[in-house]
């Protein structure tokens, strides 16, 4: 006679999932996720959730934090006038920026999928900028956009154009901020490229015949069968947005007075050189905590609604 | 084959100095014998990667390694950490770690308030009793600006003030003494090319010195006075505290709006952005080191162009208080050193009077002790100091706002100078907006640190 003793089943759900793994290779898996894992848990997970718990608080790293509950929030929005002059500078220069990257950056590489001479060339000249840091990008374009004598304002002077205020009015800051974000698209270029490339040729051959033109071309094939890369683009590119920093800092942040980081009036004065201005100047790491979280938030909201929305205006094959 | 060492009269003699610098050293300076027995490595951060003060650290290093550190068994590990844009982020971090720098150095007095404040220094009244430091060795405003809650955090290096210069290229005759003189002349210098300012008399709040809009120096000598050093309050909403900037609005009519005034500032390099070094105003108050570093931006023929006078001063005024100390070189020790005893030994060696000229003398700073700023060899090779002293020795020099809140009131002051010039708020109305954030800051500081004195 055949005996089989079996495990009595377990109602502790850890239990069976203990049991699962042991008997498939999850356990071996893990054991070879585990570097990542216990980094990703340290390093990444444990400062999130101590954030979350610091933007609570009123701490400044030395001292044990002291729990104010929703103090910071409230005062970030209720009496904080740099904290909502950043947050409105910022979703400015994202809504201006973000779409005005994609389509310089889809038109570029709507050029560059074509078949010119010295295509290759072009693709690498494009992404150079990219792999230029931000503070050399910051310190070039301070010579270049500097009112009296910069290279920009004197070519526009040849030209018979009026040398404009770049960078030294609180009407111009934020244009000229805008119009440099268009410096590092490279890498946005390249993505549409590679998206350009994946579109089956026999799509346009088909609405040839059909009579499109170019602009139908673009409109009715390119688009669509892009949009996936479309919106890639769009999540990111709000992300890094939101979180524009480098830049703003080297072109506005004034060396004689290191309390002066947002430009003319302010007008520059983006989220987090401010987040960084209270974290490490004014050291109320507990206010910068819940400074982060709302940018989290705002960030998390906007990639979702760009999800959500995807599906009235994303392709997929 | 055996090594047999030989006593010479040569080894005998060395043997015998070093014997006895051993045994004097570390009893002049109180140093303990356990570092001399064990022989300790000093971590120094300071922001010394640039050609000018670098090179200066690295020899002082150097020295103390081979001399007075030697005979106390201390070695200092100089550790260059750059600070762009005055960014002490790093050293902030480090000093909150186990592995903490034993001693720091900063090129400004911006973050040592708030590692005072936040615990992030150790104070150091007892190491610097033992190594025999003594107070009237500094200018007061010197020792003021260490002095918080009744303890000594640190030590200035040196310090940055202004006062009145005159370039003769640009302006003839004598520098103005007052105000009116001032406002006459200046007038007379301002120049357009079409729509673009090209020279201007002074712009003043772009031309005061380090503080946010000239607060120190043209609103020291107004009147205002934003913070009581004594009583450790702040006094925002005083009504002397806007003639400074109700000033202002003349020199921006004067020279045609702000927006011209800051075209003109940008057509020199940023990095030495007064536009009065490049021959476009024909006064600014500067500070002392200017002279030494027109060679270094190619104007260094100006220096011998330059007058250097106390600044003008202000209707039914005599010379009262003229400026407020700028920016301030600090050494401090923080509160995870290891070697706290060898720290403030070294940062003693640093602000004696040999280290301070050697400092001193190459780039032109103003010294926190009497001895070093009136020595012989920097008198004769700067004499320009002479000015800047007068007015320290005569007291007429304040401390900044000594309070864990100068950085908020100094970002509020700099934007409060920006409305009042780009003439979107009264001064009364830009003031009294810096005193509501600062009232918020002292606030919220309160309830993590309820035993700090005062505001």
């Amino acid at each position: 006679m055949n005996t089989t003793i079996r495990t009595p089943p377990s109602s502790n759900p850890l239990t069976r999932f203990w049991r699962r793994l042991k008997r498939s290779d999850g356990l071996a898996a893990l054991a070879f996720a585990s570097p990542w894992i216990i980094g990703f848990c340290w390093f990444q997970l444990y400062p999130i959730v101590a954030s979350l718990y610091y933007s609570f608080t009123s701490y400044n790293i030395l001292r044990p934090p002291v729990f104010v509950g929703l103090a910071n929030y409230q005062n970030l929005f209720l009496h904080d006038e740099l904290f909502l002059t950043a947050l409105t500078n910022t979703a400015i220069f994202t809504l201006v920026s973000v779409p005005l990257g994609l389509a310089v950056a889809l038109v570029l590489a709507l050029l560059l999928n074509r078949d010119i001479p010295g295509r290759a060339a072009f693709r690498a000249i494009f992404y150079f900028p990219a792999i230029i840091p931000s503070v050399a990008t910051g310190i070039l374009f301070i010579l270049i956009l500097n009112t009296q004598g910069g290279l920009l304002n004197v070519i526009l002077n040849r030209i018979g154009l009026p040398a404009l205020p770049w960078l030294t009015s609180p009407g111009w800051a934020m244009p000229a901020l805008i119009l440099l974000s268009l410096w590092g698209i490279g890498p946005v270029v390249v993505i549409f490229l590679a998206g350009l490339q994946d579109v089956p040729r026999v799509l346009y051959e088909a609405a040839q015949l059909d009579g499109a033109g170019p602009i139908e071309l673009v409109r009715r094939v390119t688009l669509p069968m892009i949009s996936p890369v479309i919106l890639f683009n769009l999540v990111i590119g709000l992300i890094a947005a939101l979180q524009t920093f480098a830049l703003p800092f080297v072109l506005f942040a004034n060396k004689q007075d290191a309390n002066s980081i947002g430009g003319p009036l302010n007008a520059a004065l983006m989220y987090s050189v401010q987040l960084y201005s209270v974290a490490f100047q004014q050291f109320r790491m507990g206010y910068a905590a819940a400074m982060a979280w709302v940018l989290t938030v705002i960030i998390f909201t906007l990639s979702l609604a760009a999800l959500r929305l995807s599906g009235r205006f994303v392709h997929y094959e | 084959m055996t090594a047999v060492s030989r006593i010479t009269r040569r080894t005998l003699l060395k043997s015998s100095a070093a014997g006895a610098a051993g045994l004097t050293a570390p009893q002049l300076f109180n140093i303990n014998r356990r570092a001399s027995a064990q022989g300790v490595t000093v971590e120094f951060w300071n922001p010394g990667n640039d050609p000018l003060g670098g090179p200066i650290i690295k020899k002082l290093v150097d020295e103390f390694n081979a001399t007075a550190g030697k005979d106390a068994g201390i070695t200092v590990n100089n550790v260059p950490v750059p600070t762009p844009n005055g960014d002490y982020t790093k050293y902030t971090t480090a000093m909150t770690t186990p592995s903490s720098p034993d001693v720091v150095m900063t090129y400004s007095y911006n973050p040592f308030i708030p590692w005072v404040a936040n615990g992030y220094l150790l104070p150091m009244d007892k190491y610097f009793q033992e190594l025999d430091l003594k107070q009237d060795d500094f200018y007061p405003v010197a020792w003021e600006m260490v002095n918080f809650q009744g303890q000594i955090w640190g030590l200035l290096q040196e310090f940055d003030m202004v006062e009145f210069f005159a370039n003769q290229n640009v302006s003839t005759g004598e520098p103005p003494k007052t105000i009116e003189e001032l406002d006459k002349v200046a007038a007379d210098y301002v120049k357009m090319e079409g729509d673009q300012l090209v020279q201007a008399g002074i712009i003043p709040w772009a031309q005061g010195g380090f503080s946010p809009g000239g607060y120190g120096s043209w609103g020291t000598i107004w009147g205002a006075r934003f913070y009581d050093n004594d009583a450790r309050k702040w006094t925002i909403n005083r009504p002397e505290n806007t003639a400074w900037l109700d000033w202002y609005l003349k020199y921006v009519d004067m020279i045609g709006g702000r927006e011209k005034a800051d075209a003109l500032i940008s057509s020199v390099p940023k990095t030495y952005g007064t536009v009065f070094l490049y021959g476009k105003t024909a006064f600014s108050m500067e500070g002392e080191f200017i002279p030494l570093e027109l060679g270094a931006i190619g104007q260094g023929e100006l220096k011998d162009k330059i007058t250097i006078t106390h600044p003008p001063t202000v209707p039914g005024t005599t010379q009262g208080a003229t400026c407020m100390v700028d920016a301030a070189n600090v050494f401090c020790i923080p509160v995870n050193s290891k070697h706290v005893e060898e720290a403030a030994f070294f940062a003693k060696y640093m602000v004696s009077q040999k280290s301070l000229v050697a400092w001193s003398l190459p780039i032109g700073q103003m010294m926190p002790t009497k001895a070093a700023a009136n020595d012989p060899t920097l008198l004769e090779q700067l004499p320009w100091m002479k000015i800047f002293n007068e007015t320290v020795e005569a007291g007429n020099i304040l401390a900044p706002p000594l309070s864990p809140q100068a950085v908020v009131f100094n970002q509020a002051m700099s934007l409060a100078v920006d409305n009042v010039t780009y003439k979107q708020k009264s001064p009364a109305d830009a003031i009294a907006e810096v005193e509501q954030k600062v009232a918020d800051a002292v606030a919220q500081f309160k309830t993590t640190n309820p035993d700090w004195q005062g505001e």
